[in-house]
């Protein structure tokens, strides 16, 4: 009769990494070691905690690399995956949906632009093996301390990829820049020609991101965001993030500019 | 009417079946999709699902009003097109044939023309029938259609040349019969204006919320995902839920895209009139007058479309 496609494979919890407050980055292997696992950066599993549930989960890792997912705690699934220890059993389900088109990015400037926990779909693209010209992630966080990935940026740096941080608010000794997002874009002079932008954040973030990006000249077909809904079956079928005639789980999370221009306003205001 | 708490059920003979109701109230959806359905069941400890195989491997549904056939062929776009299909639905909607009938009588909530989704024949079923209990007329409309009448000669036979003529006149006499009040293809147009529209808040007003239009829709597929932990296994439920509901597209954390009531009553007409058609190809709803009937507030949907045209 064909697959089932709500089954879940079992992931097995390796490496557990501390990124903030609110923050974990868990490593998953598959119990079944046959087990092929391919997610374009931007696609999500769904990942699930025994007797609990499932919650949609961007992909963090570039492809080719062990499977990891940042998990901020904001709700009941994510809570209870804060408590995996090393060696537990996660459900996985996926990938799903449709990623960033990182082949479009060829020989282009690519701007990463990412707010909070935003940013973990972007690091796989930061460590994908991609052929832009440039890459230049642009990250604002609410305090130093909520900054994702931070031991990493030295490796990312080493990659060739630029970073440009901000927070809203700064903690004592952050020598870095205070304000939001948009400033840092505003502050660039860049070849808007042959640029692409690929964003994610909250919502508020991704509007003013976006009027940013088209005022500096940027076309909507090189604006990418990702967007994010309540969803429980990832595949098309439950109905929750029906939004103007585009499924977020099948025909997004990633989205072009001019896509999500033409979705609800409720979802997304451009 | 819609008879009261009147279900498809299976019946050892034809005598035990109701053919004196406009429709039942519950479609064939409660069998197809049930109100609540195991998807699996997973140790607590090793995570390993299992299933077990479906209880109800679907049935023959004769009587369906083309309304509610019109339906199932939503159902199926939503839950079996596409690259991922519904393990059980599928299982259920492959053993099962919708056999409409042709309604003859109309309660005043009755639109299915409007919709085109009947009253002879909708979009959707096996195979559709028009007259009463001494002849029918027979059309297949549909590959299990036709397999199932060629494999029952002995009570299906080739219709004569005045059978064809008595059939085309009895289908333009009930076609005839019915009004026809809504041109949905023009209010479904309008509807894309009006999005923004501050009518939304009056039209919305009265609704509160109950859901009732959406389980009873023959239409209305969506579902929550809950898992029920016992012991050292959980098993993972799904059942109906309602855009009408207010935690429907809240995120953990709060964000919700749509608070309010009347956004939320936008969606669900949107939903059943453009975004399900331009996802799936297929008009959401099938105008059989349930929610209509049905709405402890006394919404009646044909009024909402037509606030626009």
């Amino acid at each position: 009769m064909g697959v089932n496609p709500y089954l879940p494979i079992m992931g097995v919890v390796g490496e557990i990494r501390v990124e903030t407050e609110d923050t974990k980055t868990f490593t998953l292997k598959f119990l079944d070691p046959d087990k092929e696992f391919y997610a374009n950066p931007g696609q999500f599993i769904l990942v699930g905690a025994m007797g609990v549930g499932e919650a949609p989960i961007s992909v963090c890792s570039p492809p080719h690399r062990e499977l990891q997912i940042s998990v901020r705690r904001i709700g009941k699934v994510t809570s209870a995956l804060h408590e995996a220890r090393t060696g537990d059993v996660l459900h996985v389900r996926g990938p799903y949906g449709r990623g960033w088109p990182i082949d479009e990015a060829k020989g282009k400037e690519l701007l990463l632009i990412g707010g909070g926990i935003g940013l973990a779909p972007l690091r796989a693209v930061a460590l994908a093996d991609i052929e832009a010209r440039k890459v230049t992630v642009f990250y604002g966080s609410r305090t130093p301390s909520l900054l994702l990935f931070r031991e990493e940026y030295p490796a990312w740096e080493s990659r060739g990829v630029e970073l440009d941080l901000t927070v809203d608010k700064p903690e004592q000794g952050w020598p870095g820049k205070v304000g939001v997002v948009t400033k840092l874009l505003e502050q660039r002079t860049m070849d808007v020609e042959h640029s692409m932008a690929f964003v994610c954040g909250p919502p508020v973030m991704i509007k003013f991101t976006v009027r940013t990006l088209s005022s500096i000249g940027l076309k909507p077909d090189s604006i990418f965001v990702s967007l994010e809904s309540r969803m429980r079956c990832g595949i098309g079928k439950c109905g929750h993030c029906h939004f103007g005639g585009k499924l977020v789980c099948t025909d997004g999370p990633v989205f072009s500019l001019d896509e999500a221009k033409g979705l609800p306003k409720e979802l997304a205001q451009f | 009417m819609v008879g009261k708490s009147s279900e498809f059920s299976k019946v050892a003979s034809f005598d035990e079946a109701r053919i004196d109701l406009v429709n039942v109230l519950r479609s064939p959806k409660f069998q197809l999709l049930p109100q609540t359905e195991e998807m699996f069941s997973y140790d607590l400890r090793s995570g390993e699902p299992s299933t077990k195989p479906p209880s109800d491997k679907g049935a023959i549904f004769l009587g369906v009003r083309p309304c509610d056939a019109s339906a199932v062929k939503v159902l199926d776009s939503v839950l079996l097109d596409g690259k991922f299909k519904d393990p059980s639905y599928l299982a259920r909607r492959q053993g099962s044939l919708i056999m409409s009938v042709a309604c003859e009588r109309f309660a005043p909530y009755c639109f299915c023309k409007d919709m085109g989704a009947g009253p002879v024949e909708g979009f959707g079923g096996d195979i559709s029938l028009i007259g009463d209990l001494d002849v029918f007329y027979v059309r297949p409309s549909s590959p299990q259609g036709i397999r199932f009448i060629d494999l029952h000669p002995d009570v299906f036979h080739t219709a004569s040349e005045a059978d064809s003529d008595s059939y085309i006149r009895k289908r333009s006499a009930i076609e005839g019969s019915m009004r026809s009040a809504l041109d949905i293809r023009s209010s479904a147009e309008k509807l894309k204006g009006a999005y923004d529209d501050p009518l939304w808040s009056r039209l919305s007003e009265t609704c509160i919320g109950c859901a009732m239009c959406s389980f009873f829709c023959p239409t209305c597929y969506c579902f929550d995902v809950l898992d029920y932990a016992k012991g050292r296994s959980c098993t993972r439920f799904r059942g109906w839920d309602s855009c009408s509901s207010c935690d429907f597209s809240r995120m953990a954390g709060g964000l919700d895209p749509r608070p309010m009531g009347d956004k939320r009553f936008r969606h669900r007409i949107f939903h059943k009139s453009l975004y399900v058609p331009q996802t799936f190809g297929v008009n959401a709803c099938v105008g059989c007058g349930r929610c209509v009937s049905l709405c402890p507030a006394n919404i009646d949907v044909r009024e909402v479309l037509r606030s626009w045209v």
